[in-house]
Protein backbone atom coordinates (compact mmCIF):
# COMPACT_ATOMS: atom_id res chain seq x y z
CA UNK A 1 0.00 0.00 0.00
CA UNK A 2 2.22 2.30 1.37
CA UNK A 3 5.26 1.56 -1.43
CA UNK A 4 2.29 1.76 -3.89
CA UNK A 5 1.38 5.33 -3.12
CA UNK A 6 5.30 6.16 -2.85
CA UNK A 7 5.73 5.35 -7.06
CA UNK A 8 2.64 6.93 -7.57
CA UNK A 9 4.06 9.92 -6.23
CA UNK A 10 7.43 9.70 -7.67
CA UNK A 11 5.73 9.25 -11.17
CA UNK A 12 4.09 11.97 -10.33
CA UNK A 13 6.46 14.30 -8.86
CA UNK A 14 8.99 12.67 -12.51
CA UNK A 15 6.37 13.73 -14.91
CA UNK A 16 5.62 17.30 -13.63
CA UNK A 17 9.62 17.87 -13.47
CA UNK A 18 9.14 16.03 -17.37
CA UNK A 19 6.73 18.64 -18.21
CA UNK A 20 8.46 21.52 -17.00
CA UNK A 21 11.66 21.05 -18.48
CA UNK A 22 10.12 20.08 -21.86
CA UNK A 23 8.37 23.76 -21.60
CA UNK A 24 11.57 25.38 -20.51
CA UNK A 25 13.16 23.66 -23.66
CA UNK A 26 10.53 24.76 -25.98
CA UNK A 27 10.12 28.53 -25.16
CA UNK A 28 14.09 28.80 -25.15
CA UNK A 29 14.81 26.68 -27.66
CA UNK A 30 12.03 28.03 -29.94
CA UNK A 31 13.24 31.46 -28.93
CA UNK A 32 17.32 30.37 -29.57
CA UNK A 33 16.41 28.81 -32.59
CA UNK A 34 14.44 31.12 -34.50
CA UNK A 35 16.31 33.91 -33.28
CA UNK A 36 20.07 33.19 -33.76
CA UNK A 37 19.23 33.35 -37.59
CA UNK A 38 17.22 36.75 -37.25
CA UNK A 39 20.04 38.03 -35.34
CA UNK A 40 22.35 36.94 -37.64
CA UNK A 41 20.90 38.54 -40.57
CA UNK A 42 21.17 42.09 -38.84
CA UNK A 43 18.53 43.48 -40.05
CA UNK A 44 16.43 45.42 -37.40
CA UNK A 45 16.78 48.74 -37.06
CA UNK A 46 17.18 49.64 -33.13
CA UNK A 47 18.36 46.25 -31.74
CA UNK A 48 20.86 48.12 -30.59
CA UNK A 49 19.88 51.05 -28.62
CA UNK A 50 16.51 48.66 -27.14
CA UNK A 51 19.28 46.56 -26.05
CA UNK A 52 21.30 49.28 -24.22
CA UNK A 53 18.03 51.19 -23.09
CA UNK A 54 16.98 47.40 -21.52
CA UNK A 55 20.73 47.85 -19.52
CA UNK A 56 20.54 51.47 -18.69
CA UNK A 57 16.89 50.91 -17.28
CA UNK A 58 18.10 48.40 -14.91
CA UNK A 59 20.73 49.92 -13.64
CA UNK A 60 19.10 53.26 -13.18
CA UNK A 61 16.61 50.78 -11.13
CA UNK A 62 18.77 49.13 -9.39
CA UNK A 63 21.08 52.55 -8.30
CA UNK A 64 17.83 54.19 -7.13
CA UNK A 65 15.82 51.46 -5.31
CA UNK A 66 18.70 49.27 -3.26
CA UNK A 67 19.87 52.29 -1.63
CA UNK A 68 16.16 53.61 -0.73
CA UNK A 69 15.52 49.00 0.25
CA UNK A 70 18.19 48.67 1.98
CA UNK A 71 18.02 51.72 4.27
CA UNK A 72 14.65 50.94 5.01
CA UNK A 73 15.70 46.90 5.37
CA UNK A 74 17.78 48.86 8.43
CA UNK A 75 15.21 50.45 10.01
CA UNK A 76 12.95 47.38 10.15
CA UNK A 77 15.40 45.07 11.46
CA UNK A 78 18.10 47.51 13.66
CA UNK A 79 15.69 50.28 14.63
CA UNK A 80 12.31 49.81 14.56
CA UNK A 81 10.55 48.76 18.10
CA UNK A 82 9.20 45.57 17.35
CA UNK A 83 5.79 46.11 18.28
CA UNK A 84 4.76 49.33 17.34
CA UNK A 85 2.02 50.13 15.22
CA UNK A 86 4.40 52.27 13.04
CA UNK A 87 6.53 48.81 12.17
CA UNK A 88 3.74 47.09 11.83
CA UNK A 89 1.99 49.49 9.30
CA UNK A 90 5.14 49.61 7.22
CA UNK A 91 5.72 45.75 7.15
CA UNK A 92 2.07 45.80 6.04
CA UNK A 93 2.66 48.22 3.44
CA UNK A 94 5.53 46.41 1.82
CA UNK A 95 3.71 42.82 1.98
CA UNK A 96 0.65 44.89 0.06
CA UNK A 97 3.41 46.42 -2.65
CA UNK A 98 4.72 43.22 -3.26
CA UNK A 99 1.12 42.24 -4.20
CA UNK A 100 0.33 44.78 -6.60
CA UNK A 101 -0.10 44.26 -10.21
CA UNK A 102 3.01 45.37 -12.70
CA UNK A 103 0.58 47.58 -14.88
CA UNK A 104 -0.68 50.03 -11.17
CA UNK A 105 2.60 50.40 -10.99
CA UNK A 106 2.81 51.88 -14.24
CA UNK A 107 0.52 54.15 -13.98
CA UNK A 108 2.18 55.21 -10.57
CA UNK A 109 4.59 56.14 -12.29
CA UNK A 110 3.17 58.18 -14.55
CA UNK A 111 1.33 60.05 -11.84
CA UNK A 112 3.70 60.32 -9.58
CA UNK A 113 7.20 60.58 -11.39
CA UNK A 114 6.15 62.33 -14.27
CA UNK A 115 3.62 64.19 -13.37
CA UNK A 116 4.15 64.74 -9.68
CA UNK A 117 8.04 65.19 -9.25
CA UNK A 118 9.11 65.70 -12.86
CA UNK A 119 6.96 68.87 -13.47
CA UNK A 120 7.45 69.65 -9.93
CA UNK A 121 11.09 70.14 -10.79
CA UNK A 122 10.61 71.74 -14.08
CA UNK A 123 8.35 74.27 -12.36
CA UNK A 124 11.24 75.32 -9.69
CA UNK A 125 14.00 74.57 -11.87
CA UNK A 126 13.46 75.52 -15.48
CA UNK A 127 10.06 77.95 -14.82
CA UNK A 128 8.78 78.78 -18.38
CA UNK A 129 10.89 76.31 -20.52
CA UNK A 130 7.94 73.69 -20.84
CA UNK A 131 9.30 69.75 -19.95
CA UNK A 132 12.64 68.79 -19.35
CA UNK A 133 11.91 66.67 -16.74
CA UNK A 134 7.97 66.39 -16.41
CA UNK A 135 7.35 63.90 -19.64
CA UNK A 136 8.30 60.16 -19.69
CA UNK A 137 11.83 59.31 -20.09
CA UNK A 138 14.40 56.32 -18.95
CA UNK A 139 14.74 58.09 -15.44
CA UNK A 140 11.32 57.34 -14.37
CA UNK A 141 10.86 54.63 -15.67
CA UNK A 142 13.89 53.34 -13.74
CA UNK A 143 12.34 55.03 -10.64
CA UNK A 144 9.17 53.21 -11.27
CA UNK A 145 10.64 49.99 -11.40
CA UNK A 146 12.74 50.74 -8.86
CA UNK A 147 9.84 51.20 -6.74
CA UNK A 148 8.30 47.84 -8.53
CA UNK A 149 11.82 45.81 -7.22
CA UNK A 150 11.73 47.98 -3.15
CA UNK A 151 9.69 44.86 -1.60
CA UNK A 152 12.33 41.88 -2.84
CA UNK A 153 15.25 43.63 -1.46
CA UNK A 154 13.67 45.07 1.86
CA UNK A 155 12.38 41.95 2.63
CA UNK A 156 15.87 40.08 1.30
CA UNK A 157 18.22 42.03 3.46
CA UNK A 158 16.03 42.36 6.32
CA UNK A 159 16.22 38.75 7.25
CA UNK A 160 19.89 38.86 6.08
CA UNK A 161 20.16 41.58 8.72
CA UNK A 162 18.52 39.53 11.39
CA UNK A 163 20.87 37.04 11.09
CA UNK A 164 23.99 38.50 11.91
CA UNK A 165 24.44 37.05 15.39
CA UNK A 166 24.36 39.05 18.28
CA UNK A 167 27.75 38.64 19.57
CA UNK A 168 29.00 40.90 16.30
CA UNK A 169 27.02 43.96 17.23
CA UNK A 170 28.00 43.43 21.09
CA UNK A 171 32.06 43.40 19.68
CA UNK A 172 31.46 46.46 17.95
CA UNK A 173 29.47 48.06 20.49
CA UNK A 174 31.64 47.33 23.64
CA UNK A 175 34.49 48.92 21.39
CA UNK A 176 32.89 52.16 21.28
CA UNK A 177 31.29 52.16 18.43
CA UNK A 178 28.04 54.01 18.30
CA UNK A 179 24.86 52.05 16.97
CA UNK A 180 25.09 53.82 13.82
CA UNK A 181 28.41 52.92 13.30
CA UNK A 182 27.82 49.47 14.00
CA UNK A 183 24.77 48.62 12.03
CA UNK A 184 27.01 50.16 8.94
CA UNK A 185 30.34 49.61 9.52
CA UNK A 186 29.91 45.99 10.99
CA UNK A 187 26.38 44.49 10.59
CA UNK A 188 25.18 45.66 7.18
CA UNK A 189 28.97 44.39 5.69
CA UNK A 190 28.25 40.87 7.33
CA UNK A 191 24.98 40.92 5.40
CA UNK A 192 26.24 42.25 2.09
CA UNK A 193 25.96 38.70 0.55
CA UNK A 194 21.69 38.61 1.54
CA UNK A 195 21.78 42.10 0.16
CA UNK A 196 23.23 40.75 -3.52
CA UNK A 197 20.63 37.89 -3.24
CA UNK A 198 18.02 40.62 -2.70
CA UNK A 199 19.53 42.56 -5.96
CA UNK A 200 20.04 39.63 -7.52
CA UNK A 201 15.89 38.85 -7.31
CA UNK A 202 14.91 42.18 -7.92
CA UNK A 203 17.33 42.60 -11.47
CA UNK A 204 15.55 39.24 -12.55
CA UNK A 205 12.37 40.96 -11.82
CA UNK A 206 12.64 44.13 -13.16
CA UNK A 207 15.40 43.64 -16.02
CA UNK A 208 11.88 41.64 -18.18
CA UNK A 209 9.17 44.03 -16.88
CA UNK A 210 7.13 46.21 -19.57
CA UNK A 211 4.16 47.15 -17.65
CA UNK A 212 5.76 49.70 -15.78
CA UNK A 213 7.48 50.95 -18.27
CA UNK A 214 4.42 51.88 -20.58
CA UNK A 215 3.48 55.31 -20.02
CA UNK A 216 6.49 56.59 -18.06
CA UNK A 217 9.48 56.41 -20.88
CA UNK A 218 9.18 53.55 -23.23
CA UNK A 219 9.62 54.87 -26.61
CA UNK A 220 8.33 52.66 -30.10
CA UNK A 221 11.28 54.05 -32.19
CA UNK A 222 14.39 56.08 -31.22
CA UNK A 223 17.31 54.30 -33.09
CA UNK A 224 19.90 56.08 -31.55
CA UNK A 225 21.81 54.82 -28.13
CA UNK A 226 20.41 56.48 -24.99
CA UNK A 227 22.09 59.84 -24.01
CA UNK A 228 20.13 61.57 -21.75
CA UNK A 229 18.44 60.29 -18.50
CA UNK A 230 15.56 62.55 -19.28
CA UNK A 231 14.95 61.52 -23.21
CA UNK A 232 12.75 58.40 -23.92
CA UNK A 233 14.37 54.75 -24.67
CA UNK A 234 13.47 52.11 -26.09
CA UNK A 235 13.38 48.63 -24.33
CA UNK A 236 14.09 44.95 -25.71
CA UNK A 237 10.58 43.88 -24.39
CA UNK A 238 8.31 47.01 -25.28
CA UNK A 239 9.84 46.51 -28.60
CA UNK A 240 8.89 42.79 -28.88
CA UNK A 241 5.47 43.81 -27.48
CA UNK A 242 5.14 46.52 -30.05
CA UNK A 243 6.05 44.49 -32.90
CA UNK A 244 4.39 41.98 -32.48
CA UNK A 245 1.10 43.73 -32.16
CA UNK A 246 1.32 47.23 -33.30
CA UNK A 247 3.20 46.00 -36.73
CA UNK A 248 1.23 46.34 -39.80
CA UNK A 249 2.42 42.91 -41.62
CA UNK A 250 3.26 40.63 -38.36
CA UNK A 251 4.66 38.04 -41.07
CA UNK A 252 7.23 40.80 -42.03
CA UNK A 253 8.45 41.90 -39.03
CA UNK A 254 8.54 38.25 -37.34
CA UNK A 255 12.18 37.66 -37.92
CA UNK A 256 12.70 41.26 -36.28
CA UNK A 257 10.76 39.70 -33.00
CA UNK A 258 12.33 36.52 -32.76
CA UNK A 259 15.68 38.90 -33.01
CA UNK A 260 14.36 40.73 -30.10
CA UNK A 261 13.04 37.76 -28.17
CA UNK A 262 16.36 36.09 -27.76
CA UNK A 263 18.51 39.58 -27.05
CA UNK A 264 15.87 40.06 -24.27
CA UNK A 265 16.82 36.88 -22.86
CA UNK A 266 20.39 37.14 -23.27
CA UNK A 267 20.31 40.56 -21.50
CA UNK A 268 18.19 39.55 -18.57
CA UNK A 269 20.57 36.16 -18.52
CA UNK A 270 23.89 39.01 -18.32
CA UNK A 271 22.40 41.14 -15.84
CA UNK A 272 21.50 38.25 -13.66
CA UNK A 273 24.79 36.38 -14.32
CA UNK A 274 26.87 39.77 -13.16
CA UNK A 275 24.56 40.15 -9.83
CA UNK A 276 24.90 36.28 -9.18
CA UNK A 277 28.26 36.22 -9.63
CA UNK A 278 29.11 39.13 -7.70
CA UNK A 279 27.20 37.61 -4.63
CA UNK A 280 29.47 34.37 -5.42
CA UNK A 281 32.63 36.50 -4.46
CA UNK A 282 30.99 38.35 -1.75
CA UNK A 283 30.19 35.09 -0.05
CA UNK A 284 34.06 33.64 -0.60
CA UNK A 285 35.70 36.43 1.12
CA UNK B 1 40.63 60.95 37.37
CA UNK B 2 42.24 60.95 40.90
CA UNK B 3 42.25 57.72 41.81
CA UNK B 4 44.70 59.05 44.81
CA UNK B 5 42.15 59.60 47.10
CA UNK B 6 41.14 56.12 48.44
CA UNK B 7 37.99 55.85 46.20
CA UNK B 8 36.83 52.53 44.64
CA UNK B 9 37.26 52.59 40.92
CA UNK B 10 33.66 50.98 40.25
CA UNK B 11 31.09 51.18 42.78
CA UNK B 12 27.10 50.06 42.80
CA UNK B 13 24.22 51.48 44.86
CA UNK B 14 21.08 49.69 44.43
CA UNK B 15 22.26 47.89 41.38
CA UNK B 16 19.06 45.98 39.66
CA UNK B 17 18.63 44.69 36.22
CA UNK B 18 15.29 43.64 34.99
CA UNK B 19 14.10 41.31 32.08
CA UNK B 20 10.64 42.11 30.82
CA UNK B 21 9.93 43.56 34.38
CA UNK B 22 11.29 40.34 35.57
CA UNK B 23 13.99 41.26 38.55
CA UNK B 24 16.94 39.13 37.81
CA UNK B 25 19.65 40.96 40.74
CA UNK B 26 18.45 41.31 44.04
CA UNK B 27 19.75 45.29 44.89
CA UNK B 28 23.63 44.78 44.76
CA UNK B 29 25.95 47.57 46.38
CA UNK B 30 29.53 46.32 45.94
CA UNK B 31 33.03 48.41 45.96
CA UNK B 32 35.59 47.40 43.71
CA UNK B 33 38.76 49.06 43.90
CA UNK B 34 41.47 50.15 41.19
CA UNK B 35 43.72 47.71 39.91
CA UNK B 36 43.49 44.11 40.81
CA UNK B 37 41.38 41.03 39.70
CA UNK B 38 37.92 40.73 41.30
CA UNK B 39 36.33 37.15 40.00
CA UNK B 40 32.73 36.62 40.16
CA UNK B 41 31.54 33.18 40.68
CA UNK B 42 28.73 31.12 41.31
CA UNK B 43 26.03 28.79 39.71
CA UNK B 44 25.21 29.21 36.22
CA UNK B 45 22.04 31.45 35.59
CA UNK B 46 22.85 33.40 39.33
CA UNK B 47 22.96 36.70 38.00
CA UNK B 48 26.84 37.43 37.01
CA UNK B 49 26.86 38.27 33.25
CA UNK B 50 24.07 40.67 34.24
CA UNK B 51 25.61 42.24 36.70
CA UNK B 52 29.06 42.69 34.50
CA UNK B 53 27.16 43.88 31.80
CA UNK B 54 25.53 46.32 34.22
CA UNK B 55 29.21 47.70 34.46
CA UNK B 56 29.55 49.14 30.77
CA UNK B 57 26.00 49.43 29.65
CA UNK B 58 25.89 47.09 27.63
CA UNK B 59 22.07 46.24 28.65
CA UNK B 60 21.47 49.10 26.71
CA UNK B 61 21.27 47.67 23.85
CA UNK B 62 18.71 45.04 24.59
CA UNK B 63 15.51 46.43 24.28
CA UNK B 64 13.79 44.35 27.25
CA UNK B 65 16.60 45.43 29.69
CA UNK B 66 16.23 48.02 32.23
CA UNK B 67 18.65 48.51 35.36
CA UNK B 68 18.03 50.73 37.92
CA UNK B 69 20.50 51.68 40.62
CA UNK B 70 23.76 53.64 40.53
CA UNK B 71 27.02 52.40 38.94
CA UNK B 72 29.99 55.18 40.29
CA UNK B 73 32.51 54.53 38.04
CA UNK B 74 35.66 57.26 39.79
CA UNK B 75 32.52 58.25 41.61
CA UNK B 76 30.44 59.15 38.82
CA UNK B 77 27.18 57.45 37.98
CA UNK B 78 27.51 56.04 34.47
CA UNK B 79 23.82 55.62 34.39
CA UNK B 80 23.49 59.49 35.05
CA UNK B 81 21.20 60.93 32.08
CA UNK B 82 23.91 63.11 30.93
CA UNK B 83 26.45 60.48 30.15
CA UNK B 84 26.89 59.13 26.58
CA UNK B 85 26.55 55.18 26.73
CA UNK B 86 29.47 55.13 24.16
CA UNK B 87 31.94 57.48 26.17
CA UNK B 88 30.94 54.53 29.15
CA UNK B 89 31.79 51.49 26.54
CA UNK B 90 35.31 53.47 25.98
CA UNK B 91 36.13 53.55 29.32
CA UNK B 92 35.14 49.83 30.38
CA UNK B 93 36.26 47.41 28.03
CA UNK B 94 34.41 44.23 27.81
CA UNK B 95 35.68 40.63 26.66
CA UNK B 96 33.32 38.19 25.81
CA UNK B 97 32.75 34.07 26.60
CA UNK B 98 33.15 33.29 22.95
CA UNK B 99 35.94 34.89 20.64
CA UNK B 100 33.85 37.33 18.49
CA UNK B 101 36.22 39.00 15.72
CA UNK B 102 34.94 41.20 13.38
CA UNK B 103 34.83 40.61 10.09
CA UNK B 104 38.45 41.88 8.78
CA UNK B 105 42.44 41.23 9.53
CA UNK B 106 43.69 40.65 12.93
CA UNK B 107 44.76 44.81 11.86
CA UNK B 108 41.66 46.19 11.88
CA UNK B 109 40.26 44.20 14.52
CA UNK B 110 42.55 45.89 16.92
CA UNK B 111 42.42 49.76 14.85
CA UNK B 112 38.61 49.47 15.05
CA UNK B 113 37.66 51.24 18.33
CA UNK B 114 40.65 53.26 17.90
CA UNK B 115 38.98 54.49 14.27
CA UNK B 116 35.59 54.75 15.97
CA UNK B 117 36.72 56.66 18.42
CA UNK B 118 38.52 58.96 16.15
CA UNK B 119 41.04 60.61 18.37
CA UNK B 120 43.84 58.70 16.56
CA UNK B 121 45.40 60.03 13.85
CA UNK B 122 45.63 57.41 10.64
CA UNK B 123 49.56 57.33 10.95
CA UNK B 124 49.36 56.96 15.00
CA UNK B 125 47.33 53.68 14.40
CA UNK B 126 49.86 50.91 13.47
CA UNK B 127 51.98 51.64 16.27
CA UNK B 128 48.80 51.71 18.58
CA UNK B 129 47.99 48.25 17.32
CA UNK B 130 51.37 47.22 17.79
CA UNK B 131 51.31 48.07 21.17
CA UNK B 132 47.91 46.38 22.09
CA UNK B 133 49.10 42.99 20.42
CA UNK B 134 52.43 43.67 22.44
CA UNK B 135 50.71 44.12 25.83
CA UNK B 136 48.23 40.97 25.02
CA UNK B 137 51.13 38.83 24.62
CA UNK B 138 50.05 37.77 20.90
CA UNK B 139 52.59 40.08 18.85
CA UNK B 140 55.22 37.66 18.03
CA UNK B 141 52.55 35.30 16.55
CA UNK B 142 50.59 37.48 14.53
CA UNK B 143 53.51 40.36 13.71
CA UNK B 144 53.59 38.59 10.20
CA UNK B 145 50.45 38.59 9.08
CA UNK B 146 48.67 41.17 10.43
CA UNK B 147 46.77 41.96 6.84
CA UNK B 148 45.28 37.92 7.70
CA UNK B 149 41.56 37.50 8.49
CA UNK B 150 41.32 37.46 12.12
CA UNK B 151 39.30 33.93 11.63
CA UNK B 152 41.84 32.43 10.50
CA UNK B 153 43.52 32.43 13.96
CA UNK B 154 42.92 29.76 16.59
CA UNK B 155 40.17 29.79 19.66
CA UNK B 156 43.06 30.86 22.18
CA UNK B 157 44.98 33.69 19.77
CA UNK B 158 40.98 35.12 18.67
CA UNK B 159 40.51 35.58 22.56
CA UNK B 160 43.95 37.22 22.91
CA UNK B 161 43.27 39.06 19.71
CA UNK B 162 40.07 40.22 21.72
CA UNK B 163 41.91 41.82 24.89
CA UNK B 164 44.05 43.10 22.36
CA UNK B 165 41.22 45.17 20.61
CA UNK B 166 39.80 45.75 24.10
CA UNK B 167 42.95 47.65 25.54
CA UNK B 168 44.42 49.33 22.22
CA UNK B 169 41.85 52.05 23.52
CA UNK B 170 43.25 51.96 26.98
CA UNK B 171 40.14 51.81 28.77
CA UNK B 172 40.37 52.18 32.73
CA UNK B 173 38.44 48.94 33.34
CA UNK B 174 38.32 45.27 31.69
CA UNK B 175 35.09 43.41 31.82
CA UNK B 176 35.92 39.49 31.16
CA UNK B 177 32.62 36.94 31.14
CA UNK B 178 34.27 33.79 31.79
CA UNK B 179 36.97 34.22 28.63
CA UNK B 180 38.24 30.97 28.84
CA UNK B 181 35.48 28.77 28.78
CA UNK B 182 35.74 28.54 25.06
CA UNK B 183 39.45 27.63 24.94
CA UNK B 184 41.91 24.42 25.28
CA UNK B 185 43.83 23.92 28.80
CA UNK B 186 47.05 25.54 27.24
CA UNK B 187 45.57 29.01 25.82
CA UNK B 188 44.04 29.08 28.92
CA UNK B 189 47.13 29.16 30.86
CA UNK B 190 48.01 32.29 28.41
CA UNK B 191 44.99 34.04 29.01
CA UNK B 192 45.51 33.99 32.81
CA UNK B 193 48.83 34.72 32.53
CA UNK B 194 47.83 38.17 30.40
CA UNK B 195 45.41 38.73 33.39
CA UNK B 196 47.57 38.87 35.70
CA UNK B 197 49.93 41.34 33.83
CA UNK B 198 47.19 43.60 33.27
CA UNK B 199 45.83 44.08 36.56
CA UNK B 200 48.62 46.20 36.77
CA UNK B 201 47.23 48.80 34.46
CA UNK B 202 43.37 48.18 34.50
CA UNK B 203 40.87 47.03 37.00
CA UNK B 204 39.88 43.87 35.80
CA UNK B 205 36.26 42.27 36.95
CA UNK B 206 36.30 38.55 35.73
CA UNK B 207 33.50 35.78 35.90
CA UNK B 208 34.50 32.61 35.93
CA UNK B 209 33.37 28.93 36.70
CA UNK B 210 36.18 28.00 37.45
CA UNK B 211 37.60 28.14 41.18
CA UNK B 212 40.67 27.34 40.43
CA UNK B 213 41.00 29.77 38.07
CA UNK B 214 39.22 32.33 40.88
CA UNK B 215 41.91 31.11 43.38
CA UNK B 216 45.02 31.76 40.23
CA UNK B 217 44.24 34.91 39.46
CA UNK B 218 41.95 36.82 41.46
CA UNK B 219 43.10 39.38 44.42
CA UNK B 220 39.18 39.82 45.46
CA UNK B 221 36.34 37.38 44.74
CA UNK B 222 32.70 38.13 44.77
CA UNK B 223 30.09 34.98 45.01
CA UNK B 224 26.52 35.35 43.50
CA UNK B 225 24.11 33.13 44.28
CA UNK B 226 20.44 33.69 42.70
CA UNK B 227 20.87 37.32 41.74
CA UNK B 228 22.20 38.03 45.26
CA UNK B 229 25.66 38.86 46.11
CA UNK B 230 26.36 36.76 49.00
CA UNK B 231 29.57 37.45 49.72
CA UNK B 232 32.70 39.70 49.07
CA UNK B 233 36.08 40.12 49.86
CA UNK B 234 39.38 38.80 49.23
CA UNK B 235 39.65 35.90 47.30
CA UNK B 236 41.71 33.33 50.17
CA UNK B 237 39.15 34.20 52.46
CA UNK B 238 35.85 33.83 49.83
CA UNK B 239 37.43 30.72 48.40
CA UNK B 240 38.64 28.87 51.36
CA UNK B 241 37.32 30.26 54.33
CA UNK B 242 34.00 31.54 53.60
CA UNK B 243 31.26 33.06 56.40
CA UNK B 244 28.29 32.36 54.21
CA UNK B 245 26.99 28.69 54.45
CA UNK B 246 25.64 29.30 50.93
CA UNK B 247 29.05 29.86 50.10
CA UNK B 248 30.41 27.09 51.88
CA UNK B 249 28.89 24.24 49.90
CA UNK B 250 29.46 25.81 46.65
CA UNK B 251 33.36 25.93 47.10
CA UNK B 252 32.78 22.42 48.34
CA UNK B 253 31.08 21.66 45.23
CA UNK B 254 27.98 21.04 47.23
CA UNK B 255 25.44 23.51 44.72
CA UNK B 256 26.45 25.06 40.83
N1 LIG C 1 18.58 38.82 27.50
C1 LIG C 1 17.90 38.21 28.51
N2 LIG C 1 16.56 38.16 28.47
C2 LIG C 1 15.87 37.58 29.46
N3 LIG C 1 16.40 37.01 30.54
C3 LIG C 1 17.75 37.02 30.63
C4 LIG C 1 18.56 37.62 29.62
N4 LIG C 1 19.86 37.49 30.00
C5 LIG C 1 19.84 36.83 31.16
N5 LIG C 1 18.59 36.55 31.56
C6 LIG C 1 18.19 35.85 32.80
O1 LIG C 1 18.89 36.42 33.86
C7 LIG C 1 19.32 35.43 34.77
C8 LIG C 1 20.80 35.55 35.01
O2 LIG C 1 21.49 35.20 33.83
P1 LIG C 1 23.04 35.42 33.65
O3 LIG C 1 23.39 36.76 34.13
O4 LIG C 1 23.37 35.11 32.22
O5 LIG C 1 23.66 34.31 34.58
P2 LIG C 1 25.15 33.79 34.69
O6 LIG C 1 26.02 34.64 33.84
O7 LIG C 1 25.49 33.87 36.13
O8 LIG C 1 25.14 32.36 34.23
C9 LIG C 1 18.91 34.09 34.19
O9 LIG C 1 17.75 33.66 34.86
C10 LIG C 1 18.61 34.40 32.76
O10 LIG C 1 17.57 33.59 32.30
MG1 LIG D 1 27.12 34.08 32.08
Amino acid sequence: MKSARNVAFGALAGSALLLLLLALALVLGSVVVAGIPALARGSTDGLAAATVGTALVTAIMTLLGVPFAVITAVYLAEYAPECSTTTRWVRAAVRALAGVPSIVFGLFGLGFFVLFVGRGMDRILYPGLGAVFGRPCVLWSGATLAVLTLPVVIVTTEEALRRVPRELREAALALGATKLETTFVVVLPAARVGVLTGVVLAIGRGAGEVAPILFTGAANFVPDLPTDVRAMFMHLGFHLYALSTQAADVSRSRPAAQATALLLLLVTLALNGTAIALRHRASRE
Amino acid sequence: MTTTRHQAKIETRSLTVSFDEKRVLTPIDVSIAAHGVTALIGPSGCGKSTFLRALNRMHDTVERAEVSGEVLLDGEDIYHRDVDPVAVRRRVGMVFQRPNPLPGSIFDNVAFGLRVAGHTAPQAIPERVERALRRAALWSEVKDRLRAPASALSGGQQQRLCIARAIAIEPDVLLMDEPCSALDPIATEHVEALITELKARYTVVLVTHSLAQARRVSDHTAFFYLGALVEFGPSERVLLAPDDERTRSYVRGAIG
